[in-house]
């Protein structure tokens, strides 16, 4: 990605964007925020009006369309065989309005995804892909924290198209890539003036004021035994349900279970893969009913230490500061008050 | 970019029964060969049901054939019973870390199993005996839990007439007509026949966990160092290839960083029995 | 060949209307499948074995105890089918009343006297249970899971986490978390989060999921402003008298 100057810095409102959406549509499926009763997901757009801008957070995190909730890796047969061969789905795809947090987990997936064997399907449609990030004003809601883990509220790279709400629907777009330049180039945006240069450095600096969650991960790892042996795990794992829905819809969790499923010939069939969740009891389950971590605390704990980066993921699958686990937790379990906690004792 | 989800070939080419619930595949790869190093697993196929790790059983130095010695216990396993000479299965790897066989030289070998536990062990145990020369005394310790649950008997018996390592084997319980000519007693009451010295050896260890606590204990309080003792551990295992998070014993993933571990690099983790 | 027989107990058939609606489906395995006895299709005499027994419903009189061990007997594999036969199911909500006061209600104060109605209990209380098929009914993915699986031998592959994960991956959002009294965090998945995908909550006719924590989800009931009442019907409307939930249930 070769980064493109200062120079190439336009200025769009949502008539504009709009072109840039067509542009995109003729090359790539384009995904953006959509409305679903309460909440958002990232699904397929036509326009700047299926979406909007101004959405705290979605359902899924945007990493479900690399990683997919579920898919296929293989196809079967068994008769005169066994022959498989790989199915791998892919399509060219723009993530339209990314924030910066589901950016940053993006960015971790793909080195994680790389680590020491290549995820051929992640990397399938990850590589095809175009990101067009959004940078954020402010807190989108009271969940959001990522100002102090360093994973926003402003984007610093890793995009191919980047927008900045300069003024009332008013965007600043930069480009991050030669194919964002080019997609930029089609669509004809007026350049930015200085002002609205200016404006973009303002908000940049504004927005991580006004966070009012601040969370601090730095060494609650494994095996600090501060860690491992406080209390507040027997105390929040009395409320948790082991219900799964803080990792499943987090953007940094990638844990997946792989089973097989027979047509109704049992004969053909496919080999899937599909999210799962360590904060689930079969998580850990081996043959004959043995389990690692039959206890519901150890569960969590295993969880949130993997969420603070201490865990076999590494930095890979910590936590951008999203807020979607403290939203979405029916348990109302927050991984920053929890955090907090466990600094007293560290 | 060769897809690493997708398995290879390989054919049954002959299966012998170990035990009541021990059967030992050997296997012939189509289309290529397996190499690999002992203490190294692969990931088994039976389509239509699932896939399972298995350790690499046989001689990492005999290359047109590898074995698989698998117990009984559910579904893939259970599948693969079923199956017979000629069969053909999925497979892929080798994955993971061995025995540190290269790093031992020079020093004593203690190898200790239990139950299942000695098919991991049984490429480290061909790999020294064939190099002897280059470590001191070798001993193995193999214990399962009744005379007919111990496999690979034979070849126990062969390498014990055979000079360069002492075998001591044991069960937990015999029935009254058994004409078992070995100890009786869990595996680690043969520490007190052990002759290497703690202070210069490596102990490998393979079998249930708990079996692997108590020989760790045992093991720490003869004089062993902790990065001296090396564990296989077992883990519900999906993808091998350290992505699918199954494995994970606290920062460690047994796909990569294992199977094998020092007992150092494991003892503070949480979520274990050892 | 695969020989199945269905039964049934105390229920509605609608699990067995379920097994009907799978239809065309079966089609593909007629050579592979005899279904020797359903009493709701066919006039088959019960025959001496059969290696899969779907049973449908729960225990409820005297003569349905002789009939299950009966079956049981007869039968390899023995399958509780639907949340009647796994759990109770509905039946059992007349467990929490006084049974003279159930039979005036049901059957009137002069009328059947001959009917003898005993505590409502899932097959299991009677005899051992190969599967569960929760469920009421049971989904047609898990009832076609059972029968392959059954047919080749192998385990079923039938989830035991929670409806919460079948619903987070449909990506709808969460009922509970915006004060509706959704079951789904204690309840097993398997019938693809039906009802949280239509806006309703999940009613728990799946019966308890790997570890559930009915005492937590009975403290959320309270914060969102369930009665105990009300908390106390949801808790038994299908599994209350499952092990994991009878003492919060009160039975
Ligand atoms: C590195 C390594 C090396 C190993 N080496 C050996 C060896 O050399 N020999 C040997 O015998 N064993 C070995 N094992 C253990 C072996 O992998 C397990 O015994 C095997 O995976 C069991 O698989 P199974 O399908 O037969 O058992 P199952 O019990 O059927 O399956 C195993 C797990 O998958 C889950 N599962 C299976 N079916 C279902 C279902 N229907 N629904 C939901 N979950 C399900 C279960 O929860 C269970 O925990 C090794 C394990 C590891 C990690
Ligand atoms: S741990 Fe929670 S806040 Fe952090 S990235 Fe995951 S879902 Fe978001
Ligand atoms: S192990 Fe880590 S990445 Fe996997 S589900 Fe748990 S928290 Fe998420
Ligand atoms: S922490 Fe909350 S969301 Fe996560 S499993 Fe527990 S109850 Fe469910
Ligand atoms: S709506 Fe119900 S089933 Fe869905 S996530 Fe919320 S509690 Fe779970």
């Amino acid at each position: 990605m070769s980064v493109v100057g200062s120079m190439n810095t336009f200025i769009a409102d949502l008539h504009d964007l709009d072109r840039l959406v067509e542009v995109a549509r003729s090359r790539y499926s384009v995904y953006a925020p959509v409305r679903r009763g309460r909440g958002y997901v990232f699904s397929k757009i036509e326009g700047m009006s299926d979406t909007d801008l101004r959405y705290n957070r979605t359902i899924l995190p945007p990493t479900k369309i690399f990683h997919r909730p579920k898919e296929v890796l293989l196809r079967f047969q068994l008769a005169d065989g066994p022959e498989f061969g790989e199915v791998v789905e892919v399509e060219p795809m723009m993530i339209f309005g990314v924030h910066a947090c589901d950016l940053n987990a993006i960015l971790r997936l793909d080195r994680f995804f790389t680590r020491r064997f290549e995820d051929p399907y992640y990397l399938a449609r990850r590589r095809g892909s175009v990101v067009v990030a959004l940078n954020c004003n402010g807190p989108r809601d009271e969940y959001c924290f990522c100002a102090s883990l360093g994973t926003g509220p402003t984007v610093y790279g890793g995009y191919d198209i980047l927008l900045t709400e300069v003024r009332d629907r008013m965007f600043l777009v930069e480009a991050g890539s030669e194919i964002g330049a080019n997609l930029i180039d089609e669509a004809r945006f007026r350049r930015a003036s200085m002002s609205d240069m200016e404006a973009k450095k303002a908000v940049a600096s504004t927005a991580k004021r006004e966070f009012r969650r601040y969370a601090d991960f730095r060494s609650l790892s494994y095996p600090v035994i501060e860690v491992l042996a406080h209390t507040v795990w027997d105390e929040e794992a009395d409320k948790c349900f082991s219900c799964g829905n803080c990792s499943l819809v987090c953007p940094t969790c990638y844990c997946y279970e792989i089973y097989d499923t027979l047509d109704m010939d049992l004969n053909s069939g496919f080999r899937v893969r599909r999210l799962d969740s360590c904060q689930l009891y079969g998580y850990a389950e081996v043959a004959l009913g043995g389990n690692f971590r039959k206890s519901r605390k150890a569960r969590l704990r295993h969880w949130m230490v993997c969420k603070f980066g201490g865990a076999a993921g590494g930095e890979l699958s910590s936590c951008v500061g999203c807020g979607r686990c403290i939203f979405y937790c029916p348990a109302r379990i927050d991984i920053t008050s929890v955090a907090s906690r466990l600094r007293e004792a560290v | 970019m060769t897809n690493p989800y997708i398995p290879m070939k390989a054919e049954i080419v002959s299966i012998k029964t170990e035990t009541r619930d021990i059967k030992t595949f050997r296997l012939k790869p189509l289309g290529g060969k397996l190499k690999f190093e002992a203490g190294q697993f692969v990931e088994v196929s039976v389509f239509g049901v699932g896939e399972a790790p298995i350790s690499i059983s046989s001689d990492p130095d005999v290359d047109d054939y590898f074995e698989l010695s698998v117990r009984r216990v559910g579904s893939v396993t259970g599948a693969l019973f079923k199956l017979s000479e000629g069969a053909i299965i999925g497979v892929r790897g080798p994955y993971g870390r061995g025995w540190p066989l290269k790093e031992s030289e020079g020093m004593d070998v203690l190898i200790v199993g239990g139950g299942c536990g000695a098919a991991p062990l049984r490429p480290a145990i061909l790999k020294l005996l064939r190099s002897r020369d280059r470590y001191g005394r070798i001993e193995l310790l193999y214990g399962a839990r009744t005379p007919s649950d111990v496999m690979y008997m034979e070849e126990f018996e062969a390498i014990a007439e055979g000079s360069g390592c002492r075998v001591l084997l044991t069960v937990d319980t015999i029935a009254p007509d058994n004409r078992w000519r070995y100890s009786v007693g869990v595996v680690t009451s043969l520490f007190d026949k052990i002759s290497v010295n703690p202070f210069r050896s490596v102990a490998l260890v393979c079998g249930p966990e708990i079996m692997m606590m108590y020989a760790v204990r045992d093991l720490l309080r003869l004089g062993f160092k902790p990065e001296n003792i090396y564990l296989s551990m077992e883990r519900r295992m999906r993808c091998g290839l350290g992505f699918c998070g199954h494995c994970q014993i606290g920062r460690k993933y047994v796909c990569l960083d294992g199977p094998v571990f020092s007992y150092s690099e494991i003892a503070p983790m949480p979520d274990k029995i050892v | 060949m695969l020989k199945i027989g269905l039964f049934k107990f105390s229920s509605c058939s609608g699990c067995q209307l379920s097994f009907l609606r799978l239809n065309e489906k079966l089609l593909d395995l007629v050579d592979k499948l005899d279904i020797a006895y359903w009493v709701m299709v066919s006039d088959n005499d019960v025959e001496d074995s059969y290696d899969v027994a779907f049973v449908e419903g729960s225990i409820s009189t005297p003569e349905d105890i002789y009939s299950i061990k009966d079956v049981r007997a007869r039968s390899k594999v023995l399958i509780a089918f639907g949340a009647c036969a796994s759990f109770g199911g509905l039946n059992s909500i007349r467990n929490y009343m006084v049974q003279k006061d159930v039979e005036k209600i049901v059957y009137g104060s002069s009328g059947a006297l001959s009917v003898k109605s005993i505590i409502s209990y899932p097959i299991d209380f009677y005899v051992d249970v190969d599967i569960y098929l929760g469920g009421c009914p049971p989904s047609l993915s898990d009832i076609l899971e059972v029968i392959k699986a059954s047919i080749l031998g192998f385990k079923p592959r039938l989830p035991d986490y929670p409806v919460c994960v079948e619903c987070k991956l449909s990506e709808n959002e969460c009922l509970l978390v915006n004060g509706e009294p959704c079951m789904g965090p204690i309840i097993r998945a398997g019938c693809g989060a039906l009802c949280p995908s239509l806006g309703r909550t999940c009613e728990g006719c799946y019966g308890p999921q790997a570890d559930p924590n009915p005492n937590s989800l009975a403290d959320k009931f309270r914060e969102i402003g369930l009665s105990e009442d009300e908390i106390l019907c949801r808790l038994r409307k299908y599994a209350g008298m499952h092990r994991d939930f009878r003492g919060i249930a009160k039975l």
